[in-house]
């Protein structure tokens, strides 16, 4: 549960930042301000909503609590979730994808590379296999997409994701952006990424977020999945949010 | 004296030879998943077990297939993935050291010809005293553990 708390905390931050669009390296304390105040919030909506368990804040709208969330869509859902906005990325058949993009669809977001070779391969492995196990109904309108959006936009060119992506899975998209871009698209959904030197000068890594990240039909952040990543688990709760948003 | 010297020599051989021979590492299930041709680096998997009383370090790995080759450890931290080269990897006495999906890995990086499903990579794991060759398949890609497709 705590765990659960500091992500939504940190994911707030990094909405927050997203608005400055700053670099990564400046404005740690301003962050860790910040991230103090979010978690103080957080803990005091908690305390509030634990302390009094017969008030219903059904009938007030705005509100919503974690609590009043299907529960096997609350570890995930981000119930304020905001549009994307200013998606600048190029798809791997070189067209251009805006948010337009996300309309109408529902969109899983993978950040990696094509030189990491062992957990990108695995999450796109395990999202192959979600596809395959998506329920029909899943399936239709809106109908799923997967992004594979590279961190290495140096050396992932288009022609390269799009051998990379499709070997996974047909239907997979690989795209890529200038740093400038793919800085705004991360910090609207809280995805973080680094580089590190390598021996070489083209042998560094990238570290990266190792979450899904789920963009709704009206290109609104909606959920993350956070590893371990477990095929069934991602399939039931994707199913289950698919039916909670009919139902509002 | 130059036979008294030969002799010393050969005790001395005869000394440190059964230490030498004592370093065993059994390899099992070392495989190599097929990826897109495009990728320049490529993951490895295999499980190691000593069998010995002592701890053996592999400090260098080499395949004839890849220009280099490196050991690392995939580490999850903060929601965030990242690797972490291996200099040495220790197999402790009695144990075994698993080379699996997000832990522990080979990084085989630019393959010099274009890998194949059912092809075999040599690779070469070296410690300070021995190479160990050990025969790696390429495998179809998939998240389940593809020894249990074997049997």
């Amino acid at each position: 549960m705590v765990i659960q708390i500091w992500r939504k905390a940190v994911i707030i931050i990094r909405l927050m930042n997203s608005e400055s669009n700053k670099s990564s390296s400046s404005g740690n304390s301003a962050v860790i301000v910040i991230a103090i105040g979010v978690i103080a919030v957080v803990l005091g909506a908690l305390s509030w909503v634990y302390l009094k368990p017969h008030f219903s804040p059904a009938g007030q709208s705005g509100v919503i609590s974690e609590s009043s969330l299907p529960k096997e869509i609350a570890s995930v859902y981000i119930p304020n979730g905001r549009p994307l906005a200013g998606i600048r990325l190029t798809d791997h058949n070189n067209q251009p994808f805006t948010e337009e993009r996300f309309k109408g669809k529902w969109s899983f977001l993978f950040f990696g590379f094509t030189h990491c070779p062992d957990v990108c391969p695995t999450t796109l492995l395990v999202m192959k296999a979600v596809w395959a196990r998506l329920p029909a109904e899943a399936k239709q309108a809106p109908e799923p997409q997967l992004l594979f959006v590279t961190v290495d936009p140096d050396r992932d060119t288009p022609a390269i994701l799009k051998a990379y992506t499709t070997y996974y899975h047909p239907d997979f998209l690989g795209v890529t952006a200038e740093h400038k871009f793919l800085d705004i698209l991360a910090n609207q959904v809280g995805a973080l990424y680094g580089y590190e030197d390598g021996d070489t000068e083209d042998s560094y890594t990238v570290n990266h977020s190792a979450q899904i990240i789920l963009i709704d039909p009206q290109g609104r952040f909606r959920a993350v999945f956070s590893p371990p990543l477990q095929v069934d688990e991602i399939v039931k709760t994707f199913v289950a949010i698919r039916k909670y948003h009919k139902g509002k | 004296m130059l036979i008294k010297k030969i002799l010393m020599v050969m005790v001395a051989l005869i000394i440190t030879l059964p230490a030498n021979a004592k370093e065993i590492l059994q390899f099992s299930d070392a495989w190599i998943p097929e990826a897109p041709p495009v990728v320049k680096v490529m993951a490895g998997y295999v499980k190691i077990k000593n069998p010995t009383a002592t701890a053996i370090d592999i400090n260098k790995v080499t395949s004839p297939d890849f220009e280099k080759v490196e050991m690392h450890l995939t580490i999850e931290k903060d929601g965030m993935s990242r690797m972490q080269k291996q200099d040495i990897v220790s197999v402790a006495a009695h144990d075994e050291m698993i080379f699996q999906r997000g832990g522990l890995h080979l990084m085989l990086i630019n393959a010099k010809h274009v890998m194949k499903r059912g092809e075999k990579i040599t690779l070469n794991f070296s410690t300070n005293k021995s190479t160990f060759t050990v025969m790696a398949e390429i495998k179809e890609a998939s998240i389940g553990d593809p020894s249990h497709h074997q049997h």
